[in-house]
């Protein structure tokens, strides 16, 4: 009986210790669970930057209205304006699962590179996508009159204010050689000038694969570039008609849809 | 049991980097120059050939000397970040654990110290 008992009190000495290891062991990788979540208490956390160069095919742009460059598909621009909004960001965590990034919204402008995505769980990620534009709630946004307010932007605007159309989610404007073959001279450099909104243009961008880790109370960048020649795959610049969207009624138009349809490839790590 | 409880745990795979300032101190400058600190320290690790040199410098960023501090202080880049030397490009490049730079091997603590404290120091072309 007493042999009994010490074994029983044995087994159960054991059973706690178990316990206790098994609970005392840190989370082994991300501290979020496996479900997509906006969570942040308790969890230490990391600060996500994106690097963000401007690009026309494979050259940097440098200089807004000078640099005579050259898309992908070899033909001669020089852009004046390129900009666009990145919200609805998201990164993959290794086990496929998502992290939303709460109330970011950025906005690409000339000559700014860094763009802070924000805390976000230290961890190992895979990948990380987002949304050119905005979700259609903060497309009906009045912006404040802040000038630090990424809304508060009359160039992203299709008239003198924001509402009721909604906003530009990418402004893109320059000189473009609209000769058939692509090898006009300078003469036939015409300017062109695109405003794509609307919700229905809102075009999620997925990356492909690239390792980073987010280390707590460090910053991580994420390196990459947007080719705005990209955006003009597909048009037809010999038709005069096709070298401007200004307005919500000509985004419904095919030009536009043939625009917003390159936006899902421009983006690539640097 | 004892030994299975053991094994369940698994260790943190976070490398906590801070720079270790109390092993610096003897030698780490009181103001650190950007020409006879920081340049020896891009000639050894950052510009040699194939990296940040030439005319295709990696991630179209030239730092050997006659270029580097107008590349790095560059307005808009973000290479250099007086404020918050730790968002800057160049320091969390240097204390990266997914993408470190130089990727041949991280710097040694002292000299990721001298690039944290001269840009602290507000990043002079000194």
């Amino acid at each position: 009986m007493e042999k009994r008992n010490k074994i029983t009190r044995l087994f159960i000495l054991l059973t706690v210790i178990a316990g206790l290891s098994v609970t005392g062991c840190k989370k082994k990788d991300d501290a979020t669970p496996a479900t997509d979540t906006t969570t942040t208490t308790s969890v230490p956390m990391g600060t996500l930057i994106t690097h963000l160069h401007a690009y026309v095919g494979s050259e940097e742009v440098y200089q807004y209205g000078a640099d005579i460059i050259y898309t992908s598909t070899g033909r001669k621009i020089s852009l004046s304006m390129a900009q666009l909004y990145i919200s609805t960001i998201q990164l993959v965590k290794m086990d496929g699962s998502l992290y939303t990034v709460p109330n970011t919204v950025l906005l690409q402008v000339p000559d700014i590179m860094p763009y802070l995505i924000g805390k976000v769980p230290a961890g190992n990620y895979k990948s990380i996508r987002f949304y050119v534009g905005l979700d259609s709630n903060t497309n009906k946004k009045v912006p404040s009159s802040s000038p630090d307010d990424v809304l508060n932007k009359p160039s992203m605007w299709f008239g003198s204010a924001a509402q009721p159309e909604g906003y530009a989610f990418v402004n893109i404007e320059g000189r473009i050689d609209t000769s058939e073959n692509a090898l006009g001279s300078d003469i036939e450099m015409k300017s062109f000038m695109y405003k794509i909104g609307t919700n229905s243009n809102y075009k999620q961008v997925i990356m492909p694969d690239k390792n980073f880790t987010v280390t707590p109370d460090q910053t991580q960048h994420i390196h990459m570039y947007s080719d705005f020649g990209r955006l003009l795959n597909g048009i037809d610049f010999s038709n005069k008609k096709n070298l401007m969207i200004m307005s919500v009624s000509e985004n419904d138009s095919a030009l536009a849809k043939t625009i917003a349809a390159n936006i899902p490839h421009m983006f690539h790590y640097e | 049991m004892l030994v299975l409880s053991c094994y369940a745990c698994r260790y943190d795979k976070y490398e906590q980097v801070e720079p270790a300032k109390e092993v610096c101190l003897p030698v780490l400058p009181d103001s650190v120059s950007f020409s006879k600190h920081i340049i020896p320290l891009l000639n050894k690790n950052c510009n040699t050939s194939g990296c940040h040199s030439g005319l295709s410098p990696e991630g179209k960023l030239n730092l050997e000397p006659a270029v580097a501090y107008s590349k790095l202080s560059k307005k808009g880049s973000g290479y250099i970040d007086t404020i918050n030397p730790k968002n800057s490009v160049l320091y969390s490049a240097v204390v990266s654990a997914s993408n470190p730079m130089p990727p041949t091997g991280r710097l040694d603590d002292c000299s990721i110290e001298l690039i944290y404290k001269w840009m602290q120091q507000k990043g002079k072309n000194n």
